[in-house]
């Protein structure tokens, strides 16, 4: 069990903390001489804590205040050497003895940023929006000269044709500023060699629209989430991975593994079990032609996830995913190669 | 966060979207209609509803650009005799869709059972939640 188990913490109002029963590895408290627990009371310490908890998280550049019962002293955490001298000044005033207080420099504790947080600058895996709907930002690309992102094609006002869906990111109510609108969409027909009867087809689910002036983007970059491992749920992004380039086979291995990073269930990693396969899309008349399906007995997709990046194990774009079953387990993704065929060579690196 | 002496404590920080209702505590009421009886063959009929039980409104995330729903029809041992989507593929996009004070969205559709049998009923709705809105189970009877 880790020094911070033996604290009680309090932070300022501004910041968000939860308690939970749970071990950490990240000491709070510095190793430091011990007082001895009979210098003062405990009763005595803790009602000192209450005042520097009162009245020094009042000061700008505060993190926490906390007791530590296996010291016996106040712990104060600040953001800069000059807080720790208000602290301690603050603390003579108050009455608190030097020997009673420690004052350490830590981070400030902020709100941990999401696939569904504004992102800047954008990158693939990322929440976007669009009219009624979200869905999650494919990869940044370059397409004669022009500045974009790739998402799915049902990822826009319309699937097939392009109709000038503008996006906002991660939501219009939250940045009211757009980031980019819709500028390749190419429509879906039904006399293409494949494509079966009745139905209408394309090779990719995939759409193009150009950032919008101003808007910073990533080239090459996709969301990183903060889990060791993947299939965990977890949204918090924790950096970003940096593409390889583009894996432009259509054809992939069966049992070959397939990550992808979207807004909904975050980073997860399926093998491959069906390769080049045409898929009809449940209540459509649509048909997509050599697509690339990846499974896991776990969830790997949900609603919101269309759109994400599917990369390989050594990081290299492998496509975009538009789809899966009801259960999550299996997930549908278009191969960059159609994508390209589709909407012409593109630099995503 | 002053707890009892000893207690474990750590700092976690929140994650998630800003539509995560409480746990149990969802003013969305989701239901499913079904006759007690059926005969094998024979369609039956089901209808799922959403209504806004409270008096403001509700922000709800649904799969699909028309809104996909599920029906799951169990035996009596828990296999599953059919599911209205199977093994369907959807595109996985997520309709954001507010629902107003008393307001009620509806899906139908219906089961032809093949097996006589006593059978259980489930409407589910996928949306961004790891566990989706399901609705409580009715009983169906199967004659031949």
């Amino acid at each position: 069990m880790s020094r911070l188990n033996a604290l009680r913490l309090v932070v300022p109002a501004a910041l968000v903390v939860v308690a939970a029963c749970q071990d950490t590895t990240t000491p709070l408290a510095p190793v430091a001489a011990r007082v001895t627990p009979n210098a003062y009371a405990p009763q005595q310490v803790q009602r000192w804590f209450d005042l520097m908890a009162r009245e020094g998280l009042a000061l700008p550049g505060t993190v926490l205040a906390g007791y530590d019962e296996t010291t016996n002293r106040v712990v104060v955490g600040v953001e800069h050497a000059a807080v720790a001298a208000s602290v301690r000044g603050l603390a003579a005033r108050l009455g608190v003895p030097a020997a009673a207080l420690v004052v350490r420099e830590m981070e400030p504790i902020r709100f941990a940023t999401t696939l569904r947080d504004r992102v800047d600058p954008r990158i693939g895996g990322i929440q976007i929006h669009f009219g009624n709907f979200l869905c999650s930002m494919g990869f940044n690309a370059v397409d004669g000269g022009q500045a974009s992102f790739v998402t799915a094609s049902h990822c826009t006002n319309k699937q097939g044709g392009v109709e000038g869906t503008v996006y906002y990111q991660p939501l219009q109510s939250v940045d009211g500023v757009s980031i980019g609108t819709e500028v390749e969409d190419p429509v879906y027909r039904r006399n293409i060699a494949g494509c079966p009867r009745g139905k209408k087809c394309r090779h990719s689910d995939a759409s193009r629209a150009a950032y919008n002036p101003g808007i910073n983007s990533a080239l090459g970059e996709i969301a990183q989430t903060d889990a060791a491992s993947p299939n965990t749920g977890s949204l918090v992004l924790s950096g970003s991975i940096t593409l390889s380039g583009g894996d432009l086979r259509d054809h992939f291995g069966i049992g070959e593994t397939m990550n992808k990073v979207g807004r909904t269930t975050g980073w997860t990693q399926g093998q491959v079990t069906m390769t080049c396969a045409t898929v009809n899309v449940s209540g459509t008349n649509i048909s997509q032609i050599c697509q690339t399906i990846v499974e896991n007995s776990v969830q790997i997709v949900g609603g919101g996830d269309s759109g994400s990046p599917v990369y390989t194990s050594s990081n290299a774009l492998a496509g975009i995913l538009w789809g899966g079953n009801s259960s999550g387990t299996l997930l549908v993704f278009s191969p960059l190669k159609n994508v390209q065929d589709e909407i012409g060579p593109l630099q995503v690196k | 966060m002053r707890g009892g002496h000893g207690a474990a404590l750590s700092v976690v920080l929140l994650i998630g979207g800003p539509h995560v209702p409480a746990a149990g505590v969802s003013p969305l009421e989701f239901t499913i209609s079904a006759p007690a009886r059926g005969r094998v063959g024979a369609s039956v009929s089901i209808v799922l509803r959403l209504h806004n039980a409270s008096d403001r409104p509700i922000e709800a995330h649904f799969l699909g650009r028309t809104i996909v729903f599920d029906i799951v029809a169990a035996r009596e041992d828990g296999s599953v005799a059919w599911r209205r989507l199977g093994a369907k593929v959807a595109p996985s996009i997520l309709q954001i869709r507010t629902l107003a004070p008393d307001e009620t969205l509806e899906w139908r559709d219906a089961w032809r059972p093949r097996e006589p049998g006593r059978y259980r009923l489930q409407g589910v709705l996928p949306s961004d939640e790891p566990d989706p809105r399901r609705t409580p189970w009715v009983d169906v009877t199967v004659t031949p």
